[in-house]
């Protein structure tokens, strides 16, 4: 047993051991643990130095919300920047605190990360208490349902709690909700799932980390983070609240934390977060901490409430457990190096402080609630001046917010809110929700006592730290309001403050408050910084996905990419497609091939492989007026098999491309690449549409390949008036052979047929009725015996041969 | 990521569509007969309101058919989505 661990209780399993190290010393912990929770479990506060200054830094909360925690990890997979109270314990797991900044990995990752949509009719967020009654009404009503929830597992704020729900303990209604959940199909219910960013229409992105909590032992074809992309007729934000600090002089000290992080980790880790504890307080929440660990044998010296007076009920246990309660007066700083050793409380008039020895100093200056997924649907925050915090301040089309993320704090409060929340949703998605059984109940908590909003006890600005990760403090904030800023966003940017690891969950609301304290205006005039995705840092690994590598963008080969190859040809990129540049002999370079080349197709003939650019296939009654109005020349006199090179103009006059128009037995375009998806579109509908009487299709034949065929020898097949074969010489000319677009039958080939013969035209009139698909029958044999106009040819994907280099010819024409 | 609805396919998303401009721009009956300055304004001169605003969009990466829609510019709004052929309709 652990120095710290209480003997029984908790969400971890004791009868299984795990060893770790952190920082090359070896600790254990249990299933069930997060990092931070087995290192409190030994006394560990401290897990690394500030970024700015090296003062020592440590776990401040429970979970995402924590300033201080960062560590690295480097088994199983190196990775900087993590919460140590948001990294599930594994066996054989190595980190190390860090001086406020990681490495990154030097070696590849090779875990997979991959994404997944999902469509529902409403999605929730949050399986705390007001998250898993509002899934559960809306399954009930037969919604298409899913609920994403951040933590190993659901409950959200009851996992560290004593509550009580229908009478039982609370964890047990988690339990039974959960379970019925499962049993509704339409029902995706995702822990470990973060939902960290939300966009227009419903859209929400969520981070699902699949793999991580099983440590080595987990399943290789499993991926290892997950994107969900979730479309969602109805968002439910239930989030939760994160609670705030109070600001004092040297309040950045480990062993300094939030009230209720102290009892989550009591209840749910069996972990004590201290032996002798102080609790600094402005709401009546940090009572029922105080009181709780005392329970469990904690030795709290005092609860000091800034209130005038203390909340009757919790004045009342305190005094039964002998827990001394100073109303009026505030903890003004604290003593200690690596660890606070005592608190300095002052009373409401200042003076000499009283020292109070603890190792522990528990601050609680109320809750905000999570609204980050209602502000960035760009939903209004209004500041509530009797909770003290900023609340959803209008109702959004197709979001909500319940619990306390709306503001509410009292269990019995989050649990109708949820229900209400759901109805509320349901009727909005005209989804029948009559008949729905009423919310559980919960003990009603005491009466509340209002709190009282302190942003920061007077004292020396210098030591008094807003964000702990930025080690940016009160001081930095009169600078900025000094220098003229007057607003939060002028001064976030000025300070720094909010813009570290945890985007401001705990000081962002405060930096807002002591500026305003500065400028001498309501909390709630001044607003706040706006709330951006992602929620909680997100991999780039995670949104890359499956994208990596040859993945990431798609490499478009020709039909012939394999003859290219087997040529020694270099490629060069041309948009998504591998384009043969030149095709240097051994000891050439780019110069001589290309010289080389040069030569063979002016004394010869040459092959271009043009199934890189782009091809449009124009059909329809109207095809050619459509054409006549694309192109400066006259298109529609094309005769059937014949090519024409044209201009292309717009209505102004600007010439958008040029490009060769074939007629085929079927009219057909063949337009340069990059500009094929502009001038496809406008082929579409942009001029048809207006000036086109019977509309002609134009789809794109990007699969299709051509080859066009230059040279001083190149020539066209075609018949004289009397129908006769005739060869015609083209002089410096580039053409289409035979259109350009005859197409190889094969549909796995789809290369130009018999396009390597193009330079003896004689043996290679084939005609459509005549081809036959490469592979398919012997046709290198039939070639030879039949007769030549007859002769079906295999493409030049298929009619591998040796190029004829010591001829000197040139490689693209064997 | 916005939904927009294709008059054809139903809501799609944004990246599936290219936007073309304002809609209802007729070419003109006898474009010789116009003077410079009509004919420029019909090339070059296009409406820009804040508010509703008739647009041609194409469903580029779906169906890959034209059609217009009506959308508020300050507030990225989707109010109508019609076929071309159809009459802008009245948006309140």
């Amino acid at each position: 047993m652990t120095e710290f661990r209480v003997p029984s209780g908790g969400r971890i399993d004791r009868a299984t051991t795990y060893r770790f190290t952190f920082g090359g010393t070896s600790y254990t912990g249990h299933p069930g643990d997060t990092l931070a929770s087995a290192l409190l479990a030994h006394g560990v506060h401290a897990t690394g130095t500030s970024i700015a200054l090296g003062r020592p830094r440590g776990i401040g909360a429970a979970w995402a919300e924590d300033p201080g925690g960062l560590v690295q990890i480097e088994e199983p997979f190196p990775e900087p920047m993590l919460l140590a109270t948001t990294v599930e314990l594994v066996d054989g797991l190595s980190a190390r605190g860090i001086p406020g900044q990681g490495r990154l990995a030097d070696v590849p990752d090779s875990a997979r990360y991959d994404a997944k949509h999902a469509h529902a009719d409403l999605l929730v967020v949050g399986a705390g208490p007001a998250g898993l009654v509002a899934a559960l009404t809306a399954a009930r009503a037969g919604a298409r349902v899913v609920l994403v929830d951040e933590q190993s597992e659901p409950g959200g704020a009851l996992l560290g709690s004593a509550d009580r729900v229908d009478r039982g303990p609370a964890l047990d209604w988690v339990a039974a909700a959960t379970a019925e959940l499962a049993t509704f199909p339409d029902v995706l219910h995702l822990q470990r799932t973060t939902a960290f960013g939300h966009y227009d229409d419903g859209f929400v992105l969520a981070l699902e980390r699949r793999t991580d909590h099983f440590g080595s032992a987990a399943p290789r074809h499993r991926s290892r983070q997950r994107v969900w992309r979730i479309r969602a007729g109805h968002v439910l934000v239930a989030a939760g609240a994160h609670e705030r600090p109070v600001v004092f002089c040297d309040n950045d000290r480990p062993g300094i934390m939030l009230a209720a992080s102290a009892r989550t980790f009591l209840h749910r880790y069996g972990v004590l977060a201290g032996r002798d504890a102080v609790v600094f307080t402005t709401d009546d929440g940090a009572y029922a901490a105080a009181v709780d660990l005392a329970d469990a044998g904690v030795r709290v010296h005092a609860v000091v409430d800034a209130r005038e007076v203390a909340p009757l009920h919790w004045r009342a246990e305190c005094e039964r457990r002998g827990i001394p309660v100073r109303a009026g007066q505030v903890v003004a700083g604290t003593e200690g190096t690596d660890r606070v050793s005592a608190a300095l409380v002052a009373g409401p008039d200042g003076g000499e402080p009283e020292r109070i020895a603890c190792d522990l100093l528990l601050v609680s200056g109320g809750w905000n609630p999570a609204v980050h997924l209602f502000s960035q649907a760009r939903g209004r925050l209004h500041h509530d001046d009797g909770l003290g915090a900023f609340v959803p301040g209008e109702t959004l089309p197709g979001t909500s917010v319940a619990g306390s993320a709306a503001g509410v704090f009292d269990l019995d409060g989050c649990l109708r809110d949820g229900a209400r929340g759901a109805l509320g949703a349901l009727a909005e998605l005209g989804i029948d929700a009559r008949g729905a059984t009423p919310p559980p109940v919960a003990d009603s908590d005491p009466e509340r006592t209002p709190p009282r909003v302190l942003w920061r006890v007077p004292g020396d600005e210098r030591t008094q730290f807003v964000d702990i990760q930025r080690d940016a403090t009160v001081a930095d904030i009169a600078r900025a309001v000094g220098a003229g800023m007057r607003g939060v966003e002028h001064v976030k940017r000025y300070t720094t403050i909010g813009t570290a690891h945890d985007q401001g969950k705990t000081s962002g609301v405060i930096a807002a408050g002591i500026t305003a304290e500065l400028l001498g205006v309501p909390v709630g005039q001044l607003g706040t910084t706006t709330f951006r995705p992602p929620y909680t840092p997100v991999a780039f690994a995670a949104l890359a996905g499956r994208n990596r590598g040859a993945l990431f963008d798609p490499e478009r080969v020709t039909a012939v990419h394999d003859w290219h190859v087997a040529r020694g040809a270099v490629f060069e990129d041309v948009g998504q497609w591998k384009r043969p540049r030149y095709y240097p002999l051994p000891g050439e370079d780019m110069d001589a091939a290309v010289l080389r080349e040069c030569a063979a197709v002016r004394g010869g003939v040459g092959i271009l492989d043009g199934s890189t650019l782009g091809k449009i296939d124009v059909q329809g009654p109207d095809a050619p007026v459509l054409l006549d109005r694309l192109y400066t020349n006259m298109m529609s006199t094309l005769k059937v098999g014949m090519v024409r090179y044209g201009v292309l103009c717009g209505a102004t006059g600007w010439c958008s491309t040029t490009a060769p128009c074939c007629a085929p037995p079927r009219t057909g375009t063949s337009l340069h690449h990059h500009r094929r998806r502009r001038e496809g579109a406008r082929l579409d509908g942009g001029v048809a549409a207006d000036r086109v009487a019977r509309p002609a299709g134009a789809p794109h034949v990007g699969h299709r390949a051509v080859g066009h065929v230059p040279g001083g020898r190149a020539a066209v097949p075609g018949r004289d008036r009397r129908g006769l074969p005739r060869r015609r010489r083209l002089e410096g000319a580039s053409a289409s052979w035979r259109g350009g677009t005859r197409t190889c039958p094969a549909s796995r080939c789809g290369s130009p047929a018999s396009a390597s013969r193009a330079s003896s035209p004689t043996r290679s009139t084939s005609t459509p009725g005549t081809r036959r698909p490469c592979g398919t029958g012997s046709s290198r044999r039939a070639s030879r015996t039949a007769s030549p106009r007859t002769a079906p040819r295999p493409c030049t994907c298929c009619a591998r041969r040796r190029p004829t280099r010591s001829s000197g010819r040139t490689p693209t024409a064997p | 990521m916005q939904l927009i609805e294709c008059p054809w396919c139903g809501p799609r998303e944004e990246v599936e569509f290219h936007y073309g401009g304002q809609a209802h721009v007729a070419y003109p009956a006898d474009p010789q007969a116009l003077p410079d300055e009509q004919w420029a304004q019909y090339l070059f001169f296009r409406d820009n309101p804040k508010g509703a605003f008739a647009e041609r969009w194409s469903h580029a990466a779906g169906c890959r058919r034209w059609f217009n829609a009506v959308r508020d510019t300050a507030t990225y709004r989707f109010h109508a989505t019609y076929r071309p052929d159809q009459p802008r309709p009245e948006i309140s």
